[in-house]
């Protein structure tokens, strides 16, 4: 922090003496140095997408919007009105007219075609980078069934938002939640799937058990909870696809709690609860075999694996209060990576490996934050009654996270927000939700 | 050895890894309704993959790169290499989508969870796969009973003030600002709700800090309707333009020369600036014949402010890590001749420069309008641009 | 923070009182009739509604007259999990009790208030259930017949978002069972 300071205040420094230099050069070329940009959303423009055979007029004109909300959504773009537009294409082959969307300045241009055969649908778009006059990436087609449609418009507004951002998208990924309803003091849960953007939505248990704190697992095929099905905590394991769910046997203990998929996906990390004391343990899905990686008598608790799969992240209050914590995967001594003021918990890895995102009471306040994993750099992105659980979209770009409103009447809704701390809005879920567990892109 | 060899080599290492994992591995192979996305070809997917590098990071004009560009639509010839894009997927998922749908989840929406025939296609079953024939075992069933309750009884609580962000809001403003931390404040007006490039996020409520009035000469910034430089003629594409004919250009900024100060630019290429503009300084007129005066600062910084207005920078992005140089012509009237070209770039991914350069030569380009206002008298000065976009003073991490 | 702590102790103490109020219970079983309860919770739900007022009050052997008169609960501090005097002075009575009726089993239920992070909060339970049920280990119950559950922050009491609703809802409730434990 203090050195970033110092590079910030020495930066201008620099450039002041740097850059009246090569004014005394003679010969070479004029050199600029810009370190100041500004930020906006970048304009584009999606004419309706071409329908190219009878009657796919309508999923043709969806499939348009969710581009174009998926875009939207991000924050980092902005939609120019159609009623803007100068021309439109003649076709998905005819030649862009440059000019026309220079004009009204869209800097990206994406141009589409539907095409509904039977129950198949394709889709196929190209975009273009209006200033510079050519096309960014070559044209791409997908083909899938009718009902998938939402998906298509995912994938193309992925291949979109990477090719401009250099980043890979998260649109067609989808997030397990739990779904709250009922009062305060007798609040029903259950969990629910849906995709990113809250659409789609279904239930992946019933609601007469207590569930707690989905995970997905690496392939986005299998969840991971803490249910009350037996009377008490346990971990079950859910098959998306068939919704068959089993519970897993752990090591013994009186509760058993906070599951994580391990990178393979082939074991879990977990916490169980004996004579007050948790700790963290790893069980083999395949063999059975367990292994304890912690052994204090504090509460050790909320694991996250990093990307590579070597190091936890995890919370202690070994030291008095919740803190976080990383040490080997296989176990062994901890290190402390938290020392600002309040309490850390729910940490979680970002799927970049760079960041670790985390819930942080201090002051009676909530908020969710990230720092890069050896603590440093700590940044809060919001602030709230309280804000909790963290959970990373599959770029490592985006972050949802549960937000509760107080009071009897109060309950939790997912959010998101972008990793800068902007575009922080609420996830439509049709009701109360919480605890997030975002899932990889989907192939 | 080239920049484009080692882009197709990720690329279709990409796509290796995409059919080994993608094939074997998910056990979820678009579950309900498929959208298994075949791509058109092999090439297209790399592209995907590598997050679209095509221009390859020479100083290759990017345009004849995709020569066919908005005319040629090779996208529909899927016969090519359509590699596994389309396979795997296509059989299974059609059946259980939307046919068979047995009163799956107690959720009205479309398609069912259920799918568990096709569950049983992948060898490796989960562990879960315990009642698959009968897809949708006792808790898809149960639930029924309970209509659809999905809105709490509870009335929802309004979403916070914070969350209807109004995206088109963001209008930035920031000015012209020669120093990077009088900018970070003056974020702040850019984007209302959410705070600025550091931090200043909703966590941040006193963050008011000071905030500068907006420079003038933003006015480049104008709405998305206001047609800027409408009048300008459609300058044909410089797409033809191969090897910049401009032999200075080649012979200083080509990457050929990456020996000189590989590691420094990383760093600083602010110290690299100076570091040539020194060493150059002991024989000023040597060169050029009639190079004429110096440029002034104030010439300088108007040239800066011109192009930075225009230099949209991701914050939350890799690509803002990038520190990136390019080399570009002027002409007399001070637009863009040929190409703009990339000269170097570090602090990310290929991809992260690939989005950075791209950022870099937008913003050069679409700021030009009918020219950047240089003194015509100093053409010999301006005529060739190195130009360093470097956000480490704007990024937030 | 002392203040604090001070605050939450009066309101505890409050709070402990309220709890014998028979009404307690009353306003939120009405309410939500099947709700989805899980399982030991609901079990002291009814145990209480039932209870409310009459018979099982007069005779000291019912679980009725454990809950409501001998008082079924303990309050913690924030953060804490260490019993108070009052706490202790509560679960000797339990004890006794036990002790008394050794064919019951007791469930002992941990509790926090929201004010924490979900999972931190179940363990936070874990061990202020296990502080209730190690005291009543100490005073003679034999380990055999308590047995521990946390509900994390997932189980309040009071709904209101202040202090004197999480004093109420950092708890650790004995729910008397009979039978065997599972």
């Amino acid at each position: 922090m203090l050195t970033r300071t110092i590079a910030l205040l020495l930066a201008p420094l620099v450039a002041a003496t740097a850059l009246p230099a090569p004014a005394l050069a003679q010969g070479g070329p004029l050199q600029i140095t810009i370190s100041e940009g500004v930020i906006e959303p970048l304009p584009f423009a999606v004419p309706m997408f071409q329908a190219e055979t009878a009657g796919a007029e309508q999923v043709a004109a969806d499939i348009t919007r969710v581009v174009a909300q998926d875009l939207i959504g991000t924050g980092l773009f902005r939609e120019i009105p159609s009623t803007s537009f100068i021309s439109t294409p003649a076709s998905f082959a005819s030649p862009v007219a440059y000019p026309d969307w220079r004009a009204i300045n869209a800097q990206a241009l994406i141009t589409g075609a539907v095409a509904v055969n039977g129950d198949q649908l394709t889709v196929k778009f190209r975009l273009y980078d209006v200033f510079t006059g050519a096309e960014l990436g070559e044209g791409l087609q997908f083909t899938g069934t009718t009902g998938g449609w939402r998906r298509m418009g995912h994938k193309v507004a992925d291949a979109v938002y990477s090719r401009i951002t250099g980043e890979s998208g998260y649109f067609d990924s989808r997030v397990v939640f739990v779904s709250e309803s009922g009062p305060k003091d007798d609040r029903a849960r259950r969990l629910g799937i849906m995709d990113y953007d809250g659409e789609n939505r279904q239930f992946l248990t019933d609601s007469n058990s207590l569930v707690l704190a989905p995970r997905f697992s690496p392939g986005g095929d299998r969840v991971l909870y803490t249910s009350y099905e037996s009377g008490f905590p346990r971990i079950n394991l859910l098959d998306v696809a068939s919704v068959g769910r089993r519970q897993i046997t752990t090591v013994e203990g009186e509760m058993a709690f906070s599951p994580r998929f391990t990178k393979d996906g082939q074991s879990v990390i977990y916490s169980v609860s004996t004579g007050g004391n948790t700790d963290i343990y790893r069980t083999d899905l395949g063999s059975g075999a367990h292994s304890r990686l912690t052994s204090a008598p504090s509460i050790e608790t909320s694991p996250s694996l990093s990307p590579d799969g070597s190091r936890i992240v995890f919370e202690s209050d070994r030291s008095g209060t919740q803190q976080l914590y990383v040490m080997p995967v296989s176990g062994g001594e901890p290190q402390r990576i938290s020392f600002g003021e309040g309490r850390y918990g729910s940490p979680v890895w970002s799927p970049r490996g760079d960041l670790i995102a985390f819930t942080k009471q201090n002051a009676g306040r909530f908020h969710i934050g990230v720092m890069r994993t050896d603590g440093s750099e700590e940044r809060l992105l919001t602030s709230s009654f309280l804000d909790e659980s963290p959970t990373w979209a599959p770029n490592g770009r985006v972050l949802m996270f549960t937000r509760e409103t107080q009071g009897a009447s109060g309950g939790p809704q997912v959010h998101s927000v972008d990793i800068s701390g902007r575009n922080l809005k609420q996830v439509p879920t049709g009701g109360f939700s919480s605890d997030p567990s975002w899932g990889p892109l989907q192939q | 050895m080239s920049a484009g060899g080692y882009i197709s080599g990720i690329g279709h290492t990409g796509l290796l890894i995409w059919l080994v994992m993608g094939w074997g591995f998910d056990s979820e192979p678009l579950e309900f309704d498929v959208a298994p996305v075949s791509v058109v070809s092999g090439e297209e997917y790399a592209a995907l993959v590598a997050a679209t590098s095509p221009q390859p990071q020479t100083e290759q004009p990017p345009a004849p790169e995709s020569p066919a560009v908005e005319d040629t639509p090779p996208a529909p010839e899927a016969p090519e290499t359509p590699p596994a894009e389309a396979a795997p997927p296509p059989p299974p998922p059609e059946a259980p989508a939307d046919e068979t749908p047995p009163p799956p989840a107690p959720e009205p929406l479309p398609e069912p969870p259920a799918e568990a025939a096709e569950d049983i296609a992948p060898p490796p079953p989960p562990p879960a796969a315990a009642p698959p024939p009968s897809p949708l075992p006792d808790v898809a069933e149960r639930p029924v009973p309970r209509p659809a309750p999905r809105v709490a009884p509870t009335p929802a609580a309004p979403p916070p003030p914070d969350a209807q962000v109004a995206d088109t809001v963001r209008e930035a403003a920031t000015p012209e600002a020669e120093s990077p931390e009088v900018a970070e404040v003056e974020e702040q007006a850019t984007a209302p709700e959410e705070a600025t490039t550091e931090i200043v996020t909703e966590a941040e409520e006193p963050a008011a800090a000071p905030e500068t009035p907006p420079a003038p000469q933003v006015a480049a910034l104008a709405p998305p309707s206001a047609p800027r430089p409408p009048s300008r003629p459609a300058r044909p594409e410089p797409a033809p333009e191969t090897e910049p004919r401009t032999e200075t250009a080649v012979s200083q900024n080509a990457e050929p020369e990456p020996d000189p100060a590989p590691s420094s630019d990383t760093s600083d290429a602010v110290a690299d600036a100076l570091a040539a503009a020194l060493a150059s300084t002991p024989t000023p007129a040597a060169p050029a014949a009639n190079p004429g005066p110096p440029m002034t600062g104030a010439e300088q910084s108007a040239f800066r402010v011109a192009v930075q207005q225009c230099w949209n920078v991701d914050v939350g992005s890799e690509a803002a890590r990038v520190t990136l140089t390019v080399a570009f012509d002027l002409d007399p009237q001070g637009r863009v001749q040929g190409d703009v070209r990339r000269v170097a770039g570090q602090g990310g991914s290929d991809m992260a420069v690939e989005a950075a350069f791209q950022s870099a030569r937008r913003a050069i380009l679409r700021c030009q309008g009918d020219g950047y206002v240089l003194p015509a008298d100093k053409y010999e000065q301006w005529k060739e641009v190195e130009m360093t976009f470097d956000p480490s003073g704007m990024r937030m991490r | 923070m002392n203040k604090y702590l001070t605050a939450s102790i009066l309101v505890g103490a409050l709070a402990l009182s309220a709890c014998t109020r028979p009404d307690r219970f009353g306003g939120g079983a009405d309410g939500m009739a099947g709700g989805a309860g899980a399982g030991a919770n609901a079990g002291a739900g009814f145990d209480q509604s039932g209870a409310i007022g009459q018979s099982g009050l007069g005779n000291p052997d019912s679980p009725e007259y454990f809950a409501q008169s001998i008082g079924d609960r303990v309050l913690f501090q924030v953060d804490q999990s260490t019993l108070t005097s009052e706490a202790m002075a509560t679960l000797d009575g339990q004890a006794q009790w036990l002790m008394t009726n050794s064919d019951y089993l007791a469930v002992i239920e941990g509790h926090a208030d929201e004010q924490g992070t979900r999972e931190y909060n179940v363990a936070l339970g874990a061990r202020r259930a296990n502080a209730a049920r190690e005291y009543l280990i100490s005073r003679g119950v034999p380990s055999s017949r308590l047995r521990t559950i946390s509900y994390g922050k997932e189980r309040p009491v009071a709904t209101c978002s202040d202090p004197s609703c999480y004093a109420q809802n950092r708890r650790a409730v004995t729910v008397i069972a009979a039978g065997a434990l599972s």
